[in-house]
C-alpha cells in the first residue's frame, strides 16, 4: 500500500483496531487510554508507512508500533501502580519480590470468575516489560520469533523474560484468590 | 532430575508448543513426580486461555476518530519546514478573521451580513526560501466583510499601544520554549482584503517566541503559542456547521502543490470540512479572545 493511500489504510485500520485496541487496554488496563494510544498507534503508522518495508507482515509492524507506544507511555506517565509483589527501594529501582511455592492452589484458581477479576489486575502489576511481552505473545498471537522483532531483543530472551513474566502473574494471582477465598470462608465461619 | 526452578522456563515453553520433544520428555517425567510444577502448567494453561478470551471490542468511534485525525492532519504531513511555519501563521490569520467576525458579534454590535463577496489574501513575503514561495488565500464571504472595515478604522487609531512596535529579529531560543512557534527571524505575511477600496492590512509575523499581527508597521497584536491554545477549547467532528455561519476558502500553496480547506466560523466555533463531509470543529473561546481585543489599544476608538 502508498503511503498516504487513505482509503487502504482505513480498511486497514478496521481490519487491526481489535488486536491493537486490546493490545492498548491489556497494557494500560483503562478504556480511554487504550482508545488516545490506539489513535496515537495508528496515526504513527500512517505517517511512517514510508518506513514498512513489508519484510514483517503488517500486523507485526504495527504491534512493535503499538507496543512502543504504549511502553512510552507507561514510562512517561509512570502509571504503573504499586504491585503487592513488588516495592520501590532508596534509589527508586523497583524490587520484585518472590512469592513461596507453597502458595499455589490451583484448584482454587479454576475459579473461572475470580481468575479473570485477578488477572485484570495482576497484569497491571507487571513491568512495562514483563506485561508487553506477556500480551503480545497472549493476546496478539505473536511466535517467540516475532515477539523478538517487535520488541528488538532476542528469542532467548524473549523466552525467559516470558517466562518470569508468567510466573509473576500466576503468583499474584494464586496469591490474590487464595486471600479472598480465606476471606470468605472466614465471614462464613463468622456467620455460622 | 533437576530442582522445580529449572522446569519453569520449560513449563512456560510447554503452554506455548515451542518445547523441543527431547525436553518436552523430560519435563512430562517430572510434570508426573512434582505436584507443585503440575499445578504451575494447569495456572499458566488457564491463564493463557482466560487472557484469550479477554477480547474486548473496540470502541465503535476509534476507526472514525483515527480517520478524521488522519485527514485533518494529512496535508502537513508531508509539507516542508517552511510550510509548516506558514501553517501557524496560517492559523492566526484565521483567528484574525475570526477576531473580526466576533469583533462585529461580541464587541462592536455590528451589522448583519453583507451581500457582497471580498476576499482576503494574505500572501508570504519570505524571502530566504524563494523556491518554497508559500501563499495562504483566504476568500470568503458574509458576515465578516463588514468587520473587516470596522477593524480597519480601529487599527488606524492604535497610537499609544503598550504592546511592542515591531517584532524581535531573532527568536530561535525563545520559539523553542514556547513550543509549537516557528522558529524563524521575523519572518512576515502580509495581505490585504481586496476587490474594494476598503482596503485592509493584515500582516503576520513570526518572532520572539510570538506571533505579531500588525494593522500598520507601527502597531502590532502579538498571541503567542499559549494564548493560541487557550483560544482552541475543543475539537472534534460533526456533520455540519450552524447554518449561519459564515464560510471561507483558505488555499495554501507550495510550488504546484495546492491545499484547500473551507471554514465555516459560527459565533462559537471554526469548522473545517474534511474529505468525508464531515467538519472538523474547533471551539473558541470568544470571551477570551474578546478580553485580548479589548484590552488591545489597537481596537480602540
Amino acid at each position: 500500500m502508498l503511503a498516504g493511500d487513505k482509503e487502504a489504510f482505513e480498511a486497514l485500520v478496521t481490519a487491526h483496531e481489535k488486536k491493537i485496541y486490546n493490545l492498548c487496554l491489556r497494557m494500560t488496563g483503562n478504556t480511554e487510554d487504550a482508545f488516545d494510544l490506539s489513535q496515537e498507534a495508528f496515526f504513527k503508522a500512517f505517517r511512517n508507512l514510508d518506513s514498512f518495508r513489508g519484510e514483517s507482515g503488517f500486523h507485526l509492524w504495527l504491534c512493535r508500533l503499538t507496543a512502543n507506544v504504549c511502553i512510552d507511555f507507561l514510562r512517561k506517565k509512570k502509571r504503573r501502580p504499586q504491585s503487592a509483589l513488588s516495592y520501590t527501594d532508596e534509589d527508586g529501582r523497583q524490587i520484585d519480590i518472590e512469592v513461596p511455592d507453597e502458595r499455589f492452589m490451583p484448584e482454587r484458581l479454576l475459579d473461572a470468575k475470580l481468575l479473570r477479576e485477578e488477572l485484570q489486575n495482576g497484569l497491571q502489576c507487571l513491568t512495562a516489560d514483563h506485561r508487553s511481552i506477556l500480551i503480545l505473545r497472549e493476546i496478539s498471537g505473536l511466535s517467540y520469533d516475532e515477539i523478538g522483532q517487535a520488541l528488538d531483543i532476542s528469542a532467548g530472551t524473549v523466552k525467559s523474560r516470558l517466562s518470569r513474566a508468567r510466573k509473576k502473574l500466576a503468583d499474584y494471582i494464586t496469591g490474590n484468590i487464595t486471600e479472598k477465598k480465606s476471606s470468605i470462608q472466614h465471614e462464613r465461619q463468622d456467620r455460622g | 532430575m533437576g530442582t522445580c526452578d529449572q522446569y519453569t522456563e520449560q513449563i512456560s515453553s510447554l503452554v506455548d508448543g515451542v518445547l523441543p520433544e527431547e525436553a518436552a520428555v523430560t519435563l512430562r517425567g517430572h510434570l508426573a513426580t512434582c505436584a507443585d510444577c503440575g499445578h504451575l502448567l494447569l495456572t499458566y494453561q488457564a491463564i493463557s486461555a482466560e487472557l484469550a478470551n479477554l477480547e474486548a471490542t473496540p470502541p465503535a468511534a476509534l476507526s472514525g476518530a483515527v480517520m478524521a485525525r488522519i485527514r485533518v492532519s494529512t496535508p502537513r504531513k508531508r509539507r516542508p519546514p517552511i510550510l509548516r511555519r506558514l501553517s501557524f501563521a496560517g492559523v492566526a490569520a484565521l483567528l484574525l478573521l475570526v477576531c473580526t467576525y466576533a469583533v462585529q458579534s461580541k464587541l462592536l454590535g455590528g451589522g448583519n451580513a453583507s451581500d457582497s463577496t471580498s476576499s482576503l489574501s494574505v500572501a508570504s513575503t519570505v524571502e530566504t526560501e524563494p523556491e518554497e514561495a508559500p501563499e495562504i488565500r483566504l476568500a470568503g464571504s458574509g458576515e465578516a466583510q463588514d468587520e473587516v472595515s470596522t477593524q480597519d478604522a480601529a487599527y488606524g487609531s492604535a497610537a499609544e499601544a503598550e504592546i511592542p512596535a515591531e517584532p524581535p529579529k531573532d527568536a530561535s531560543e525563545a520559539s523553542e520554549e514556547t513550543g509549537g512557534v516557528p522558529t524563524t527571524d521575523g519572518k512576515s505575511y502580509a495581505g490585504s482584503n481586496g476587490g474594494d477600496s476598503m482596503q485592509s492590512a493584515l500582516s503576520l509575523e513570526v518572532g520572539g517566541g510570538q506571533l505579531y499581527a500588525a494593522a500598520d508597521a507601527n502597531s502590532w497584536v502579538f498571541l503567542d503559542a499559549a494564548t493560541v491554545t487557550q483560544l482552541l477549547l475543543s475539537n472534534g467532528t460533526v456533520e455540519a456547521p450552524p447554518s449561519e455561519s459564515a464560510q471561507f476558502v483558505i488555499s495554501v500553496l507550495l510550488g504546484d502543490m495546492e491545499t484547500q480547506y473551507v471554514i465555516w466560523l459560527s459565533e462559537d466555533a471554526v469548522y473545517v470540512e474534511l474529505e468525508s463531509g464531515e467538519f472538523f470543529i474547533s471551539a473558541i473561546d470568544f470571551t477570551y479572545f474578546s478580553d485580548i481585543l479589548q484590552s488591545n489599544p489597537l481596537l480602540a476608538d
